[in-house]
């Protein structure tokens, strides 16, 4: 070989190392794993066509409101703006969305199909200092019953305005007005056409998720201490772990109004653990999440899809059906039929909630879960499925 | 067959093909027969060309190693800063009668050892805002007993506010505080490391092998590069004097609302942080904090357990002076393949509630019943 063929062969195998070596950084760099999982914007989210379900389904991803015909998904409201919990208007003309502004309050708007704001619904800004937060409000899980009746939670009575001298009370109570009422906390601190529905155990975070009857009344979610309502170190309720609040679903049959002090009856047990229920259009089925008890803590990575027969006129439920397990499953809410679900739960291997669809979910067969959507954000919030 | 070669015979054409070199002259070394020597010159490289490949080959691996190196210049510099920091605690008091501890493990060894999570931030705010009080207190101590040979884990919180006698790390006595201030009483930092330990191995009287501590932001960064977690949260958490002081505020006294919402949702470090350090809406006060701070280490170990390599530079750049551990760098891959083996199955929770309300120095407290409490210590974690 010549000198110069030499020299050739060294510069080409000098330049040849130097980009193995680059190539071994960006391999490197390349090995991204879960944590640079980021979701994509939903209104490019492509549900494959074996998967779409009839009708609209309407969630809320990142902060922004979206709708779910077929195959195509369009914005309502844009990410980022704080919207969620939408909730369809009985006759089907238009939505309830709640808007959060991040750590300060909440306020409820009506809203058109397309997203447009037609009435701010409350006012829940109050003068925000440093040491007067507690003239802001929260306003959460908007629910439309029979003759336009708007239920809410709402946290008040707290303790920042009601007792100064014990200001970290802030509880959700549900509370009920006629649907476009000016909320505000004069009105609730007056009770002008606005009535308290129910009243949280103190410093557990309240109660939440009003579902109407169609007989009048309404479903809630109570959350008590383990301790029961004394929240003193003693034994704790059957199945509850020490420290923590455990939900349970109740009823606040009318006329039978709750009262400061006492709630409505239960419908499932301290150690089920169970939230987010959802009534399909008959009012004959449940579906609801309960959080399973693993090495004495409440699981933090598993929430278990439920669903039960439920008698109105007697307050029961029937045997909790655990139809979906060891992922995390929230916010299941019925098809218009009443006999398919969609709930939230992650992609494998990715915490984002997605959407899934559960087939004969009120059949003794129900099909295997199917995941609709990928690199979605969904925010645990429950989607509206309607027609 | 013969094997050798008679004087007179011609030199195999394939040895002047090859130019493949005889034995040296006048070495004495035998020449190879006409089989060997066929051998030879088909598969021997010469040294020369051997020198060569060789050259080239470690020319390759050198260049490799210097693309892995410079791709993981920003954790080795970090590391350097976080790990490897020895702890100099003197050894407790044994109790008559208790169980005999196992000797002090090394993480990777098999043997089951003990590790104090501790987390707080590290309170240079008040001293910043002129304030005198300087440093506070660990806000979350968790000890974690982990059997890599079973495979489980056992998770014990203690309680922040317990009333208990402070130990220095020296094991002189500091007098009696809330279980989290020994940190604070010797000015915090590796100091107040030193007698956290100390105090939780002389009153609870159990052997620390290993420690971790994690700035509020720290953890905060963590999450966030980790993509979040996803967790079940238990109950609304509300809360209208949260502490406003990780976010760039600098009023160390500023306060902020919280409304986290119950059920399954993905957090970010914000949300997170929020979600276990928020208390004053908690009717179980910090033991409820406590059950929170669990549910979040468990999400979060199960969110490591899917990162890869490629993730490790953008952790590590954002754990850079939030975190101390005494763990040893090399320890770190088997720590991390032990977090992956271990289902949420395999993890037990602990939580005392053998205490009282009370009141000491002017200050709210729990009042231990510490011979209840060292029964429940001792159950899950030997007595040195």
């Amino acid at each position: 070989m010549s000198r110069s063929r030499r020299l050739l062969t060294g510069v080409v195998l000098l330049a040849l190392m130097a980009a193995f070596g680059a190539g071994v950084n960006r391999f490197l760099a390349s090995r991204d794993g879960s944590a640079s999982a980021r979701p994509q914007d939903p209104t490019q989210v492509h549900v494959a066509p074996q998967l779409v379900l009839p009708g609209t389904i309407y969630f809320a991803d990142g902060g922004g409101l979206f709708s779910l015909t077929g195959t195509k998904v369009t914005q309502l409201q844009p990410e980022g703006r704080g919207w969620t919990e939408p909730v369809l208007l009985p006759d089907g003309t238009g939505l309830l969305a709640v808007k959060v502004t991040a750590n300060y309050y909440s306020d409820l708007y009506r809203l058109s199909l397309t997203g447009a704001v037609e009435q701010q619904l409350s006012s829940d800004s109050g003068k925000v200092t440093a040491t007067s937060l507690g003239a802001d409000d929260w306003i959460y899980y908007p629910a439309v019953g029979p003759g336009n009746t708007l239920y809410f939670s709402y946290d008040y009575p707290k303790g920042g305005v009601d007792d100064p001298g014990n200001g970290f009370q802030v509880d959700l109570s549900i509370w009920e007005t006629a649907l476009g009422t000016q909320i505000t906390r004069t009105a609730i601190e007056k009770k002008e056409g606005i009535t308290q529905e129910s009243w949280a155990n103190y410093y557990t975070g309240g109660d939440v998720s009003p579902v109407p009857l169609t007989g009048g009344g309404l479903l809630y979610v109570d959350y008590e201490s383990a301790y029961g309502d004394s929240g003193q170190l003693s034994t704790p309720l059957p199945g509850a772990v020490p420290g923590t609040e455990v939900s349970q679903i109740r009823m606040d049959p009318k006329p039978l109004y709750n009262t400061e002090g006492s709630d409505g009856p239960a419908l499932t047990q301290p150690g089920d653990d169970c939230a987010q229920p959802a009534l399909n259009a008959t009012q004959t089925e449940i579906a609801m999440i309960c959080t399973p008890v693993v090495n004495g803590a409440p699981s933090s990575t598993e929430s278990d899809l439920v669903v039960a027969s439920f008698d109105a006129a007697t307050g029961t439920l029937g045997p909790l059906d655990r139809l979906v397990v060891g992922t995390m499953a929230a916010s299941p809410a019925w098809s218009p039929d009443g006999t398919d679900l969609v709930y939230l739960a992650p992609e494998a291997g990715d915490g984002y909630l997605e959407l899934w669809y559960l087939k004969g979910a009120a059949t003794p067969t129900p099909s295997e879960p199917k995941q609709i959507t990928s690199d979605l954000d969904l925010d645990g919030s429950a989607p509206v499925w309607t027609s | 067959m013969s094997q050798g070669r008679s004087p007179g015979d011609p030199p195999p054409p394939d040895q002047t093909r090859t130019g493949v070199a005889g034995p040296p002259r006048g070495t004495g070394a035998r020449r190879p027969s006409r089989h060997s020597r066929r051998r030879v010159s088909r598969y021997a490289i010469p040294l020369p060309r051997l020198r060569w490949v060789a050259l080239v080959v470690i020319g390759f691996l050198l260049s490799g190693v210097g693309g892995a190196v410079s791709f993981f210049w920003p954790t080795i510099t970090a590391a350097v800063g976080i790990t490897g920091h020895t702890i100099q605690v003197t050894t407790p008091t044994p109790v008559p009668g208790s169980p005999t501890a196992t000797p002090t493990a090394v993480p990777g060894s098999g043997a089951p050892f003990t590790v104090l999570l501790m987390g707080s931030d590290n309170d240079g705010k008040f001293t910043a805002a002129g304030g005198t009080s300087g440093f506070c207190c660990t806000q979350s101590m968790i000890l974690v007993r982990v059997d890599p040979t079973a495979g489980s884990v056992t998770m014990l919180s203690l309680p922040r506010d317990l009333w208990v006698p402070l130990y220095s790390g020296s094991g002189r006595s500091i007098g009696s505080g809330k279980v989290s201030q020994a940190f604070g009483e010797v000015n915090g930092g590796t100091n107040g490391i030193n007698a956290e330990i100390a105090t939780v191995e002389q009153d609870f009287q159990v052997q620390v092998d290993h420690y971790v501590w994690i700035g509020l932001q720290g953890l905060i960064s963590l999450i966030d590069e980790v993509g979040g977690i996803d967790i079940v949260a238990s109950h609304p958490v509300m809360d209208d004097n949260y502490p406003y002081d990780v976010e760039g505020s600098t009023n160390p006294f500023a306060a902020d609302r919280v409304a986290v919402l119950p059920g399954a949702q993905h957090m970010d470090g914000v949300e997170a942080m929020e979600y276990v350090r928020s208390r004053h809406d908690d009717i179980s006060e910090d033991l409820g904090r406590t059950v929170r701070q669990q549910q979040v280490l468990v999400a979060l170990r199960q969110k490591l357990s899917g990162l890869s390599i490629g993730d490790i530079n953008d952790i590590a750049s954002a754990l850079s002076g939030q975190v101390l551990t005494d763990v040893p760098l090399t320890q770190f891959p088997t720590l991390l393949g032990l977090a992956k083996d271990i289902d949420q199955g395999d993890i037990q929770h602990v939580f005392l509630t053998q205490y009282s309300d009370g009141t000491e120095d002017g200050q709210d407290v729990l009042l231990p019943d510490m011979s209840a409490i060292l029964q429940v210590v001792h159950r899950y974690f030997p007595a040195p």
